[in-house]
């Protein structure tokens, strides 16, 4: 396994959501939650963005404890990244916000837009490391 | 520099020259003098050839930015060319009312995850414009003057086919794409409005046209008449016979007043004419009008001993315009005089039926050839005819009154034999005055 340290924008592609994210988050008292995510949003060399579209265990656990760990997979090569975030803030309007919405809504062409459809808020995460596993 | 860098390097070295390539070869076809949608399909084909889109489309919003039609396609087996999404749905709606570019990848297996934890068994899907199995779409928005010009969008079956830096190379090829078909859209907008000025100055060059022609048509007749009567006033003035002159005098005041009368109607026609030939419907009492419109030809038919009976059901009406109707009556008449033999006769009469009035013009004149008939209210190819005593015409008589009578929502039909006469049927829509009972 190469532990080498990366950046953000070698791993580009693996930010595209072709597959699923991995991530696992912990509640207060240390119980851990691994679960699949849709898509982990490139906000720029230092952040990334997740959506938060419902009230779910992995949002209720960041807002408790605020270490995340997301697996990201790169459809090129299959190679896999690991990603550890730190919760910073939930943004509920501006580019990085609409940016993601627009994505959402643009997916969700569907005839009933409301629960699931809708963007509560792009939770911003600090970037703290990045390995090839 | 590892060489691994430097391999890196070179591949991005290969990457910029090909799209170098690219954005020079679009240049070139949006600068060819050649129609719109043949410059679009070009660059979609060269998209395809060098970038390897397979499957994109280019929609323009309409006028009041609700509405994306598809204007260029390329990659598609069905017709796109007109297909329609509004502004806000779908990838190109959205791009479009946003007027922001938008990337997508993996998009079936993103909805069938939204579909997954939203408790939805199945989506209901609107049907894209598109590739119903789409897995990767681009839509960027050409923006020129801060105005949407169109959407340029590009779609894949594979998982994972544009980056981020396609989706840039494209945004910075949209920039010229938007500025081409702007400048494409406004030049037809100009062509457009420069052709309807055009008809509409056609339209009222004919107007004009028709109005000269109705004037000489309808003036030549009386003034002739009057000429006449000017000619036999000198020649009876300069041979000394004054008692027939005197009796001259009160036939020359009646054709002066005539004329008179003739030329107010027409000079008021005229001006009713600026903008086109607009009906003023009123019931108009038919006994009378036929009777004041007959006064006119009271020379010619003196000229040629012609005799007229007119009977008309009293109280009738046509509900019509005044001097539409004047001129299509002159002209029936007149043709009838031109036509009838010096001693023949015109019989007029008109009948209510229901809500129509029929009017019948009856000659005893030469009659028309079965075969000319259908020419007769043509334009084209209309020659003036002499009459019976070398009268004069302009040939648009009938097609005047057949214009006019339709004008007036009414209809005309002529029946006619060669030798035995014709007869004219003009029907409009009137009514009859009841009589105060007594």
């Amino acid at each position: 396994m190469n532990r080498k340290e990366m950046k953000l924008e070698e791993i580009m592609s693996a930010l595209q959501g072709v597959i699923p994210t991995i991530v696992a988050t912990s509640s207060a008292d240390h119980i851990p939650n691994v679960t699949y995510i849709s898509q982990v949003y490139y906000v720029d060399e230092g952040h990334v963005a997740l959506s938060y579209q419902f009230f779910n265990k992995t949002i209720r656990n960041v807002r408790e404890n605020p270490l995340l760990v997301a697996i990201v997979t790169s459809p090129l090569d299959y190679k896999l990244y690991k990603l550890k975030l730190l919760y910073r803030e939930s943004q509920t309007s501006g580019e990085i916000f609409e940016n993601m919405e627009i994505q959402l809504e643009a997916l969700a062409h569907v005839k009933r837009k409301e629960g699931i459809f809708k963007l509560r808020a792009a939770d911003i995460y600090e970037v703290l490391s990045i390995e090839e596993i | 520099m590892s060489s691994l860098e430097i391999e890196k390097l070179m591949s991005q070295l290969v990457e910029s020259n090909r799209k170098m390539e690219i954005f020079r070869k679009v240049s070139f076809e949006l600068n060819k003098l050649i129609s719109l949608p043949e410059k679009l399909d070009k660059i979609l084909a060269i998209l395809d050839e060098q970038f390897g889109l397979a499957n994109t489309v280019i929609f323009i919003p309409d006028h009041s930015a609700k509405v994306l039609t598809v204007f260029a396609s390329h990659g598609y087996d069905e017709k796109m060319i007109g297909r329609c999404v509004p502004f806000g749905q779908g990838l190109p709606g959205l791009a479009a009312l946003r007027k922001k570019p938008i990337n997508l990848t993996g998009i079936r297996r993103k909805q069938h995850y939204l579909a997954t934890v939203g408790h939805e068994d199945e989506l209901s899907l609107v049907k894209p414009v598109g590739l119903e199995d789409a897995e990767s779409q681009v839509a960027i928005p050409l923006i020129s003057n801060d105005e949407l010009v169109a959407v340029l969008m590009a779609e894949s079956r594979n998982l994972c086919f544009y980056d981020k830096a396609d989706e840039n190379f494209l945004i910075t090829l949209a920039q010229p794409l938007a500025v081409s078909i702007q400048n494409s859209v406004l030049y037809d907008s100009m062509e457009e409005r420069i052709r309807e000025r055009t008809a509409e100055l056609r339209r009222l060059n004919t107007t004009k046209d028709k109005l000269f022609s109705i004037i000489s048509h309808d003036l030549r007749g009386p003034v002739t008449s009057f000429q006449g009567l000017t000619r036999l006033f000198s020649h009876y003035n300069k041979s000394g016979e004054y008692g027939k002159v005197e009796n001259l005098c009160t036939k020359v005041d009646q054709a002066a007043d005539n004329l008179t009368h003739l030329l107010e109607n027409l000079l008021d026609w005229s001006l009713s004419q600026t903008n086109g030939i607009a009906c003023v419907f009123e019931n108009i009492p038919l006994g009378e009008f036929l009777l004041n419109n007959l006064k006119i030809y009271q020379t010619n038919l003196l000229a040629k001993e012609i005799g007229v009976q007119v009977s008309v059901e009293p109280g009738i009406f046509v509900h019509a315009d005044r001097h539409t109707l004047a001129t299509v009556f002159r002209n029936v008449v007149s043709n009838s005089i031109k036509f009838t033999p010096r001693g023949g006769s015109i019989f007029i009469s008109a009948a209510a039926n229901g809500d129509k009035i029929g009017i019948d013009l009856k000659d005893n004149g030469v009659g028309i050839d079965c075969q000319k008939l259908p020419a007769l209210f043509q334009l084209h190819g209309q020659r003036a005819t002499c009459g019976t005593e070398k009268e004069k015409g302009t040939g648009i008589g009938l097609l005047l009154v057949k214009e006019f009578t339709e004008l007036n929502r009414g209809h005309i039909s002529i029946e006619s034999e060669p030798g035995t006469g014709t007869q004219v049927r003009l029907e409009f829509r009137g009514g009859t005055h009841r009589c105060p009972s007594l």
